[in-house]
């Protein structure tokens, strides 16, 4: 493992977590790219103080196409740098309590040697593997959590590639002035994402990529061994709220630049729109809605990421796990008049728990609003109602109370599969900023409909989608806030309650954990009222 | 040949909630082992309660006389009101989520518990509008009068035997305690073709939760049309034992029929209300059990727990029966553990449990059949009602740990209600000095128990905290040994 010198801080931390299991020289400082070599190291490039007068901004003018500060951003305040000391008992009471509920009397067992708590908690090497994971293959070290490998790709080929001194390409562009002005860059930038890909390089500038990346954890990923089940809700994981990519992303302190704030591409896209769009998944603002596209991916890849779980059901399995079923059919108060009763069953036959409906609320507006983009999208959009209620029904197919798990789990391929098509159909289909505003309008409309009524989940992952795409087209989110902020969590990590809670304790240095927003948050959550939502939010669309 | 080897569920019309089990593949080997009287539903005509109310009979006026048991059952008795709701909000909300093609009122599967006459209903015949209005009337806890109407005001009906008149003409003895509860749990805990599923309660019926003293001693009974030839301590420390053996054997024996119908996709399966409420039913947030453990009923965490309401007492009840049945001895239940194990799978095997639960209500059976046979202690000893209580706070509190040994609500409501019993047998806070003291902790332990009566109505412990009753508990276990 990585050994600790004398540098100490955030950077050193990054730079041992990029080769797992060989010691990296961390001297950074006096390294420069041409001496990187085989040992990658991100915080070299990537941990700039003053990003524009730094050496890579100077001689090739990186800070115009990432940010260079990444580094700092994410050990300062990013709570994935959390992400495994979160799970050492030494430092969690939370995480103390989920070990003793976990072992089942095995005084051996550790959650910080659990495969199914390390392959989201830690960096895994190897997230496809197929055989039996050994703990070698994480990178197990407090101060790293889930970090730069984690999300852009462990394969060392392309942490090499990409800063290949010897690969170098020239490209002319014209600067601030309109002046054509020659620029140096790394060969690799504007290579394919095909090319990028193959070389273990993430590409999170697609949007569905990114998405599917995001709820691989925050989702789950049965290929991937990344599995939330029942027994680690029970003892005492929190609820994982639902993924909706824009308000996560907004609720991140933000170490990658949005391309409109990157100069290069926006240069790049004038001079070369088609490549932009090919290499980069760039249009400029006035054709296409960044934030609206990212809102429909992360709709669809989470969709996509339950289904998969729940496809993941073995036939003989002795039940799909509780964790599969929307948490709150069970865990309420038992109260009249109660809302669940309201909104009615479906067909469902009452008292059996019905699939997440926040996986498929959401999506069910992005599928029908894509359907009046091209023909092609309204092909697949009409096939998506049928394909998510035989997902739901067979679920519930009485008299079994959770369906039968073969059914279940074949449905749920069918509707995978189905995702993955329409995500290649709309990933090319245009956003524009009144294709936001139209989809903006349909989740409004959705957010009043009778069939989520109730479903507080569905509610809340509605509302941050109505807020993250009104965001998007610059509206008033304060509005929003006060109309709804009373009711439920409009974010799912807002900056006020991250102000109120560092302004709480004022001695907590670093990202703020998620432990923090959970009391207030779940009380919120418990205490829903779907009928004041309607008011309130009837009156905000007036 | 009693009513029991007979074909007693023959005929028996399913409804869609509730379907038909008309085959029973296990009644015939069920009677092979010997039954306590009183396990089953007397098959017979009922009669309206009209037959009983005559003046010279049980119809004096006389409230709470002797002769005016009618009278006072028609003036303030709860059952008086079971059809009755059928035709309320609650009701009709219920029928409505549950998509039910007739009105409750009108519906069998409601039928059979808020009224009467239910065999006619199931052949399709009209039922005698009377029967119904009467709700759980005379007959539905004395047995269909058909055949003992005329004779059991005669000299020699009082030479038969308890088992005679309930094998040979349907009556049920009520004052046999074993009989009488387990009549009671017919429909208050469920039985053969009666029972409140999860469906039912999803839909708005609220939860089973059968303690027979609870029930006795209800503030809303508080006239009985009957009078307890038993005086307390006895009585109360009597039922509450009988009441947990005899509920436990109904809810196995309901498990059994559950699992039989799941076997033929007849029944939703897996049966949410087999397992406790509030395990699920609660807010997700801190819980505050630190001061719990998961001894009396280990289970792994994210289980739901299987039954607790009814098996709360299933280990300790052996060493409680002793001391007011000194000369009997409860076989230890060696079947519940395993059934426990199978039911808290997520997806039980069906054919595993029909075994384990026929096992386990034999088990229980021989245990009934103690109950009915057995001489009991008369006038038990404030030592001895101080006995059971040191039992009942062990079941509930680890004096080595210092900790509860569960924190489920359902077993920590029974253990509260236990020794609530046992302080009431003892003559309360007038009583013997040493149980009267158990009145504080008992209200503390009550007050965290309670559902809020504030925001609307609710029907669970919402914001319920184990650690809470962990100080009265631990106090009741102090004051008992």
């Amino acid at each position: 493992m990585a050994t600790r010198t004398t540098r100490g801080g955030l950077g050193l931390r990054l730079a041992m977590a990029v080769l797992a299991g060989s010691a990296i020289a961390c001297n950074a400082s006096a390294q420069v790219p041409g001496t990187i070599g085989d040992n990658t190291n991100c915080i070299v490039c990537h941990e700039q103080q003053n990003p524009a007068e730094s050496l890579f901004a100077k001689r090739y003018q990186s800070h115009e196409f990432v940010r260079l500060s990444e580094a700092q951003i994410w050990t300062n305040s990013d709570p994935h740098s959390l992400a495994y000391k979160v799970i050492v008992p030494e430092k969690n009471d939370v995480a103390k309590k989920m070990q003793m509920l976990l072992s089942n009397g095995d005084p051996n067992y550790r959650v910080t040697e659990d495969v199914r708590c390390l392959t989201c908690h830690a960096t895994d090497l190897s997230p496809n593997s197929k055989q039996e994971r050994k703990l070698t293959e994480f990178i197990r070290e407090e101060f790293l959590g889930i970090s730069c490998n984690a999300c852009h790709g462990v394969n060392e080929k392309w942490q090499t590639d990409h800063v290949k001194t010897s690969e170098m390409t020239k490209l002319t562009l014209p600067d601030a002035n309109g002046k054509d002005q020659e620029l140096t860059f790394f060969k690799w930038r504007t290579m394919t994402p095909a090319y990028k890909s193959e070389a273990g390089m993430k590409n999170l500038r697609d949007p569905h990529v990114k998405a599917d990346l995001c709820a691989s954890c925050h989702v789950g990923n049965p290929a991937e061994n990344k599995v939330i089940t029942h027994d680690m809700y029970a003892a005492g994981h929190p609820p994982l709220p639902p993924l909706e990519l824009v308000t996560f992303m907004n609720g991140e302190p933000r170490h990658w630049g949005y391309p409109s704030e990157l100069k290069f591409l926006q240069d790049y896209s004038k001079a070369d729109p088609a490549k932009a769009w090919e290499i980069f998944r760039f249009k400029p603002a006035d054709k296409d809605n960044y934030l609206a596209r990212h809102m429909v991916a992360g709709a669809m890849a989470s969709l996509k990421a339950e289904m998969s779980l729940l496809a993941a059901a073995k036939p003989d399995a002795a039940g799909l796990d509780y964790a599969r079923f929307d948490c709150y059919s069970c865990h309420h108060d038992l109260k009249y008049p109660s809302a669940l009763q309201e909104r009615g069953y479906e067909g469902r036959v009452p008292g059996r728990p019905p699939l997440k409906a926040w996986v498929a609320a959401l999506p069910g507006t992005v599928v029908a609003h894509a359907g009046t983009i091209n023909a092609d999208l309204k092909k697949l959009s009409d096939q998506f109602p049928d394909a998510w209620k035989a997902v739901s029904s067979a679920s519930t197919s009485s008299p079994f109370a959770f369906g039968k798990e073969a059914d279940v789990a074949a449905k749920a391929k069918d509707l995978v599969g189905w995702t993955e098509n329409f995500n290649k159909a709309v990933g090319e289909a245009n956003y524009s900023d009144s294709a936001a505003d139209q989809l903006l309008t349909a989740i409004g409309e959705t957010l009043m409909a009778p069939q989520w009524y109730g479903d507080t989940e569905a509610t809340m992952h509605l509302t941050w989608a109505y807020r993250s795409l009104s965001a998007a087209r610059k509206k008033d989110v304060a509005k929003i806030e006060q109309a709804l902020g009373g009711i439920l969590p409009t974010e799912v990590r807002s900056k006020s309650a991250i102000d109120a809670i560092v302004k709480a304790n004022p001695e907590w240095k670093g990202p703020i954990p998620a432990g923090k927003f959970l009391p207030a948050r779940q009380k919120q959550f418990a205490n829903f009222d779907p009928k004041e939502f309607a008011i309130q939010f009837g009156k905000l669309k007036e | 040949m009693g009513l029991r080897t007979t074909a007693i569920y023959a005929g028996l019309i399913a409804s869609a909630t509730f379907a038909a089990y008309a085959a029973q593949p296990n009644a015939a080997t069920r009677t092979i082992s010997p039954q306590p009287f009183g396990t089953q539903v007397p098959r017979g005509t009922y009669s309206a309660t009209v037959t009983c109310a005559a003046a010279s009979c049980h119809g004096s006026g006389q409230i709470s006389k002797l002769g005016g048991e009618h009278s006072t059952w028609a003036d303030s008795d709860p059952h008086r009101r079971a059809y009755r709701v059928l035709f309320n909000e609650d009701s009709i909300r219920i029928s409505k989520n549950l998509g039910r093609a007739m009105p409750a009122h009108e519906d069998a599967s409601c039928l059979k518990c808020h009224a009467l006459d239910e065999q006619k209903h199931y052949a399709g015949e009209k039922i005698d509008d009377r029967c119904l209005s009467d709700g759980v009337s005379c007959d539905s806890c004395h047995g269909p009068s058909e055949k003992w109407n005329n004779l059991h005001y005669q000299s020699w009906w009082k030479t038969l035997s308890d088992r005679e008149k309930y094998e040979e003409y349907g009556f049920v003895p009520t004052k046999d305690h074993v009989a009488r509860i387990l009549n009671c749990s017919l429909c208050h805990v469920g039985g053969r073709d009666r029972e409140v599923n999860h469906d039912l309660i999803a839909a708005g019926h609220p939860r089973l939760s059968f303690e027979y003293t609870r029930y006795h001693f209800s503030e809303k009974y508080t006239s009985k049309h009957w009078n307890e030839p038993l005086p307390n301590p006895d009585f109360e420390v009597r039922t509450w034992l009988v009441g947990q053996a005899a509920s436990l054997r109904a809810a196995t024996d309901l498990l059994t029929v559950r699992a039989e119908r799941a076997e033929v996709n007849a029944a939703p399966w897996p049966e949410f209300a087999e397992s406790s409420c509030y395990a699920c039913h609660q807010n997700l947030g801190p819980e505050l059990k630190g001061q719990t453990t998961k001894a009396l009923h280990p289970r792994k965490s994210g289980v739901l727990g299987w039954q607790l309401w009814y098996s709360s007492f299933a280990k300790a009840l052996p060493k409680l029966a002793a001391v007011i049945q000194p000369d009997g001895s409860l076989k230890s239940l060696t079947s519940l553990e395993p059934l426990r194990l199978e039911m808290e799978k997520p997806v039980p095997d069906v054919k595993k449990v029909v075994v384990l639960a026929q096992n386990a209500t034999r088990e229980l059976d021989a245990w009934l059949i103690q109950f009915q046979t057995k001489a009991y202690v008369s006038n038990l000893s404030a030592d001895q009602l101080r006995a059971m209580g040191a039992l009942i706070t062990e079941n509930s509190y680890d004096h080595s740990s210092g900790k509860l040994r569960d924190y489920d609500w359902d077993v920590l409501a029974q253990n509260a209600l236990a020794l609530t019993a046992i302080y009431h047998a003892a003559g309360g806070a007038s009583g013997n000095a040493a149980i009267a003291a158990w009145n504080e902790p008992l209200t503390e332990i009550r007050q965290q128990l309670a559902f809020p009566t504030t925001g609307g109505r609710v029907d669970s412990p919402r914001d319920f905290k184990p650690d809470s009753v962990h100080d009265g508990f631990r106090k009741l276990y102090e004051l008992t040994h």
